[in-house]
């Protein structure tokens, strides 16, 4: 059995319309219509409520709501919206397929139990052509053209897309049901179709119709030879793949092969919220896309085109993501998109998005195990941590969120070196960093690399007495009033317990310190680590036992 | 004040409680055991003051501080290395510690030296007005074993999301505030006010022993009877010196049954008789446990 779900793109959906390029950047807010041939072909919710009607004429449209922005469609656009929804749909399916008449097919029986039954999986087909900014009549069969004239049945029906007053007209109630699993059923809900939704019929015009034979049932009933000499053999060819009697091969949709989505947003936008909603469109389509590639992405950069300054060039600017395992997930990338809007300042207001896939890499499926073993579970639990990391690297920064590592150079503020949380993994054998967006994160990458090691080689130079907390610069302390030349003597306010451990380090790379550590009792209570710089005698707090 | 709850039959004889009753009622007698998970501390003599013989999961433990770098993290850091290193024993795989806005650099060859996994250390820089949203993604996540934030300036609302996120999380939490905050009241249900001490019992302080210093923990609120004399903690200055640590001195209070509250304690502790009455009510037991 072969399920498919035809997927009615409507382009009257309110936030975008593929119309002429022209055209197409209205003041937000107004009302909008599709007119073709000084006829209304589709309106919007808010000129529906106006009482603008499809079909109408564009005179009658404009009396009735005089501010009302009318809009012609454009081939190419419509066919690079479809084109997007099917880049976004092949998330679910290998096979999907462009149709007739805006619509989409897809073969689903293989992702039913992937995407958890056929409740779920249309639940999730709904969401995602709605991220991709547009409605759809879904409807389900066991044959590709049942699946189509069902979902054209269904959009035909629905309150928000009427394409033309006839098929208003003939769309006669139908009750029947959109979701067909078995055949038989199938059967029963098309026989009771009106005649016209069958495309090699309605090329007739009314003639089948004025035969008294409004339906497919009734089709169905009429001599086939008698039929075949009479229109042709491609209505009865129709008819039987519909039926499910004749074999139906379809071409399968394929994915480009370099990802290139750009989004033409209907106003301009300065509102971050609006922004991210408009880039979740295109995001949508690169997550199909990468399923199709079978890749994972590591990061993306989405161009902002801003609007033109007055008579200057387009201005744009870029806005890089990365992050450190890869990911098809569309949720975690708008996540991380929101921090990083959130943390940008807009130069400009926003007239186009362009989304470039940059670090594209294979994909690895996290194997499920059956029985949870308890050394099993660190692979988990090190994604969960990853993830973690992303979130807070993103709205504080990636300089903000370290792990700890361990580095060999004697001088106390050279031996602690920070890593990426993802770096400092054991065993997970990752020599690159992520991918550096700005300069300085790229010179603190390769200082990491430089001379990281595993804290196990370590552990014995750290074996000497250190303190919990170490200041970033250490902090001058006062004076000894009685300084007395080679005797060391504290400085005033602190009593020397232990020391001192001479410090002598660094003289090849122009830091060079020659220092005598001591663990030192503050007056006011507290233990620090102080030193005496060997050069001129001054004393430093440098940390603090805590 | 008078804690009276130990004579609940007392009070209304041949009472029996349904369980799920019972269970739910605090009683000052029953405070050592049964208040919930608890990690040990590592310091005997701080285990038996604080109920259930821990640190507790599932609350957010206040630790007030009367400087920065007294000795907070020594009194941490066996915990932490437990945390972080996988137990081959138990089969337990090592867990993340998160460091949110801490005062300072975690210095990393003194976390090696006490055995704490440095790679499971995760050290976020944040300012205080985003700490505390850092703080809740970690406890959001399930995979970290402590959490330690340093939030100086918590208002109380602040406060009390943090108590309700550490309730559902698996990770203990321990919130590092100065001293000034014992006043203000708290949600969490363990307080700890950790100071240098004037004078040491253990006289480590007057024999200047280089190896350990002295800790002074007083603590402010617990579930459990009020502690009436200050804890002394010798901490060592690193692992391995006099390990395991000798208790210092002998638990301070025979609790092992309810007794009058000495009224003859410093101010200060106003604030922590209301707290405690407080931490009562919030366990249901307004009726049965505290008559003033």
């Amino acid at each position: 059995m072969v399920a498919a779900v035809a997927t009615t793109v409507i382009t009257a959906a309110a936030t975008h319309h593929p119309a002429s390029r022209t055209q197409a950047r209205t003041q937000a807010g107004s009302a909008v219509a599709l007119v073709r041939q000084q006829r209304v072909l589709q309106v919007d919710a808010q000129a529906a409520a106006a009482g603008i009607r499809s079909g109408m004429s564009r005179a009658q449209a404009q009396a009735l709501l005089p501010g009302l922005c009318l809009l012609s469609p454009d081939p190419a656009r419509v066919e690079a919206a479809l084109r997007g929804v099917a880049l976004a749909l092949l998330r679910y399916t290998p096979r999907v397929v462009l149709a007739q008449e805006h619509t989409i097919l897809l073969e689903v029986t293989a992702s039913l139990r992937l995407f958890g039954g056929l409740r779920a999986l249309w639940r999730a087909l709904a969401a995602t052509v709605g991220t991709s900014g547009y409605r759809a009549a879904l409807a389900c069969a066991p044959t590709p053209w049942g699946s189509w004239l069902l979902a054209r049945q269904r959009a035909a029906q629905a309150a928000w897309y009427q394409v033309d007053a006839t098929a208003t007209a003939t769309a006669t109630a139908y009750t029947g049901r959109y979701r067909v699993v078995r055949l038989p059923m199938l059967v029963r809900q098309l026989d009771r179709l009106p005649l016209m939704r069958l495309p090699a019929a309605a090329e007739h015009g009314h003639a089948l119709e004025q035969m008294g034979c409004t339906t497919l049932a009734a089709l169905r009933a009429l001599p086939s030879a008698g039929v075949a000499r009479r229109f042709g053999a491609g209505v009865l060819q129709q008819l039987a793949q519909a039926y499910g009697t004749a074999p139906d091969p379809r071409t399968a949709f394929e994915a480009p092969a370099r990802f290139d989505a750009r989004l033409d947003l209907q106003a301009r936008v300065s509102h971050t919220e609006a922004l991210l909603s408009a880039a979740q469109h295109l995001l949508a389509q690169l997550a199909g896309w990468l399923t199709a590639r079978h890749a994972a992405l590591r990061g993306y950069t989405l161009i902002l085109i801003h609007e033109k300054a007055r008579g200057g060039a387009t201005e744009s600017s870029s806005l890089p993501l990365a992050w450190a395992v890869p990911s098809r997930d569309p949720a975690q990338w708008a996540w991380l998109l929101r921090e990083t809007l959130a943390r940008t300042p807009l130069r400009a207001a926003v007239i186009e998005l362009q989304l470039q896939a940059d670090a594209i890499e294979s994909y690895t499926p996290v194997a499920a195990s059956l029985f949870t073993l308890p050394g099993q579970d660190g692979a988990q639990q090190t994604g969960g941590i990853v993830q973690l990391t992303e979130r807070l690297s993103a709205r504080l920064g990636r300089e903000q969120v370290c792990a700890l590592a361990l580095q060999a150079d004697h001088r106390p503020e050279a031996a602690a070196g920070q890593v990426e949380p993802t770096l400092a993994r054991a065993g997970s054998g990752r020599t690159s960093g992520r991918a550096a967006p700005g300069t300085s994160s790229k010179a603190r990458t390769s200082s990491q690399r430089r001379r990281t090691v595993p804290s196990a080689d370590l552990i014995g130079a750290a074996q000497a007495l250190r303190p919990f907390w170490l200041l970033d610069t250490p902090q001058a302390l006062a004076a000894d009033a009685i300084r007395t030349a080679g005797a060391l003597r504290p400085t005033r306010g602190w009593r020397l317990l232990q020391g001192p451990e001479r410090i002598e380090s660094g003289w090849w790379d122009g830091a060079g310190a020659t220092r005598d550590y001591f663990v030192a009792r503050a007056a006011q209570g507290g233990l620090g680590w102080i030193y005496r710089d060997c050069g001129n005698g001054q004393w430093f707090l440098h940390g603090w036992f805590a | 004040m008078q804690a009276t709850l130990a004579h609940q039959e007392d009070i209304v004889p041949g009472l029996a409680l349904p369980s799920h009753l019972a269970r739910r009622i605090w009683r000052g007698e029953g405070w050592r055991g049964g208040v919930g998970r608890t990690v040990p501390t590592g310091y005997a003599a701080l285990d038996a003051e604080l109920p259930g013989g821990g640190w507790p999961l599932g609350g957010v433990t206040e630790l007030l501080l009367e400087r920065d770098g007294i000795g907070e993290l020594r009194l941490l850091a066996d915990l932490l290395g437990r945390l972080t290193v996988p137990d081959s024993a138990t089969h337990q795989p090592g867990r993340h510690v998160a460091l949110v806005g801490p005062p300072f650099q975690p210095y990393a060859p003194a976390l090696a030296s006490w055995g704490i996994a440095l790679e499971r250390v995760l050290w976020v820089r944040a300012e205080p007005r985003h700490a505390l949203w850092a703080a809740q993604q970690v406890l959001r996540q399930s995979d970290v074993a402590a959490l330690l934030l340093w939030l100086p300036a918590a208002g109380a609302d602040a406060l009390r999301r943090l108590q309700v996120l550490a309730q559902d999380s698996s990770a203990l939490t321990f919130l590092l505030r100065p001293a000034t905050a014992a006043r203000q009241p708290s949600p969490a249900p363990l307080r700890i006010l950790c100071r240098v001490p004037l004078s040491c019992p253990a006289r480590c302080l007057a024999a200047g022993d280089q190896h350990a210093s002295c800790l002074q923990l007083e603590i402010l609120k617990r579930r459990g009877p009020l502690a009436t004399m200050p804890l002394h903690l010798r901490l060592p200055l690193e692992q391995g010196t006099g390990w395991p640590l000798p208790s210092p001195l002998p638990s301070p209070l025979p609790l092992a049954q309810p007794r009058l509250i000495d009224t003859t304690r410093e101010t200060r502790d106003a604030v922590d008789r209301r707290d405690l009455a407080g931490s009562a009510a919030r366990s249901g037991a307004t009726a049965l446990a505290v008559t003033e």
